[in-house]
């Protein structure tokens, strides 16, 4: 019997596009909210905490369900879809690793004329950077599992 | 003109201070918990006064009334944290062409080599050091040194390789010592500032006097009182002296009176009682690089030369002359 090779090959390429998507928007939004002081900061923090304890494949199905309304089932809609779930997972991961810092670091970097930026790009994300690799490599394996389960509920429905 | 004016209150860590810093190594003196670090903060933009006014050569770093609060990273000072700040992901040398990083590649590795020669830094030198080369590299107005463990021979060579003012905090008495200026710090108030020589000499309170572990510190009663003369009576528990005339004190007030070791001679014991000597048993000698401590009954100390301890060092017995002029009430 021939194997198909695609539903691999679209989870692969999915889970990849969403990992990379959300360890981006995940690191940058840990980082805003371990740095910067904005109203809501802390309910925002809780929710996107929370949001890790949802049933995966049951957020997947609502949301491609949802998505699909306006997007048919396409790349992009799947893959948005995955960031959607690997977020919160990326999202702890980065923010506990740059809650762990020393800001002795920062503290000194600044002191010597560093910009944010070049304390972020030089010294805390260098330094953060293993444990956000362990929390993508999560999040890539879970939007691989998730997507199958969600695409099955999909097709059952359809 | 450079200098600190700042006010922190409840809820936070308390903090009063108001000095201003001249040229040279001024050191803050304190315990642990008495606010040093948090004044050194303050300074470098970290933490936001509630009140007060922030000079660096003329720059306003921070006004409470004006509303202006300069970011640490234009202040042009440089902080030294007390725990190591030295990035762990870099090697010592990467750090210090971090701080470097305004001077073109060439320029930066030869002030890289050239700092590392003059500090005589090598690899196993000790992390705190290297960071201390790092905030000297960056060429800031004011290095703000946070009791990072620093010894007085490195602290020399650092005075050495820069114009910069340097504010250090430590809880390292004899390091402190050892500065142009010095504030005594506790529970966040300043209690003196002052030339250090004459911090120590002429501690203003009981306080600071303990605080600097001023040696021969008793409690007296002043038992007469003659401004014609300029003269007192002090009577301690144990022995009187004649001081000079305290004004604003009254007979049979109770009063701290401090003499400075140095201030205070010997004589052999087998001369005649003379004014204001007390005869005392000699308990403990403790010789150091430059003096000889003596340590006499009832907690006196005096301090001597190597040269005048090894003329009376076979006296028999002491008697311990405290001249008015060394008589200070706190």
């Amino acid at each position: 019997m021939p194997v198909d090779r695609y539903p691999l090959a679209l989870g692969l390429e999915i889970a990849a596009v969403a990992t990379a998507i959300g360890a981006v928007l995940g690191v940058g939004f840990a980082w805003l909210l371990e740095n910067r002081q904005f109203p809501g900061k802390r309910t925002l923090g809780t929710l996107a905490t929370a949001s890790i304890a949802l049933p995966a494949p049951l957020l997947c199905y609502y949301l491609l369900a949802v998505l699909g309304r306006f997007w048919p089932l396409t790349r992009i809609g799947l893959a948005a879809a995955g960031v959607i779930s690997t977020l919160p997972l990326l999202l702890r991961a980065a923010r506990t690793s740059f809650a762990s810092l020393n800001p002795a670091y920062a503290k000194a970097a600044r002191s010597l004329g560093a910009s944010e930026w070049r304390i972020f790009a030089c010294i805390e994300l260098p330094l953060a950077f293993r444990p956000i690799l362990n929390g993508a490599l999560l999040a890539f394996l879970r939007v691989l599992a998730e997507l199958a389960a969600a695409l099955w509920i999909l097709e059952a429905h359809v | 003109m450079t200098s600190v004016r700042a006010t922190i209150g409840p809820p936070r860590l308390p903090l009063e201070v108001d000095f201003p810093l001249l040229p040279g190594l001024t050191a803050v003196y304190g315990l642990a918990g008495a606010g040093k670090s948090l004044l050194l903060e303050t300074i470098a933009g970290f933490v936001r006064p509630d009140s007060g006014r922030i000079l660096l050569d003329d720059a306003i770093l921070f006004d409470a009334a004006a509303r202006v609060h300069v970011p640490p990273r234009l202040r042009r000072c440089a902080l030294v944290p007390q725990s190591d700040s030295l990035f762990p992901h870099m090697t010592p040398r990467q750090n210090l062409a971090f701080a470097a990083k305004r001077w073109p590649r060439l320029e930066r590795h030869r002030r890289v080599s050239e700092t590392i020669e003059r500090l005589q830094l090598t690899d196993s030198s000790p992390r705190h050091r290297w960071s201390v080369a790092r905030a000297l590299i960056a060429e800031r107005k004011l290095l703000l040194l946070d009791d990072c463990g620093l010894d007085a021979g490195f602290l020399r060579q650092v005075r050495e390789n820069t114009s910069a003012l340097i504010l250090l905090a430590s809880t390292n008495l004899d390091l402190c010592c050892g500065a142009d200026r010095l504030l005594v710090l506790d529970a966040g108030r300043l209690l003196q500032s002052g030339a250090t020589r004459q911090v120590i000499d002429q501690p203003q309170s009981l306080e600071v006097a303990r605080l600097l572990a001023i040696p021969n510190l008793f409690q007296a009663t002043v038992g007469a009182l003659d401004p014609g003369r300029n003269r007192s009576l002090l009577e301690f528990d144990h022995f009187t002296l004649g001081g000079p005339y305290f004004p604003g004190h009254f007979r049979g007030d109770r009063v701290w009176v401090a003499a400075a070791a140095e201030d205070l001679r010997v004589h052999s014991g087998d001369l005649a009682p003379q004014p204001n000597c007390v005869a005392l048993d000699l308990v403990r000698v403790v010789p150091r690089a430059r003096s000889v401590s003596l340590e006499f009954s009832f907690g006196v100390s005096v301090t001597l030369g190597h040269v005048d301890f090894a003329r009376q060092k076979d006296n028999k017995g002491w008697l311990v002359e405290f001249p008015p002029a060394a008589l200070r009430i706190l």
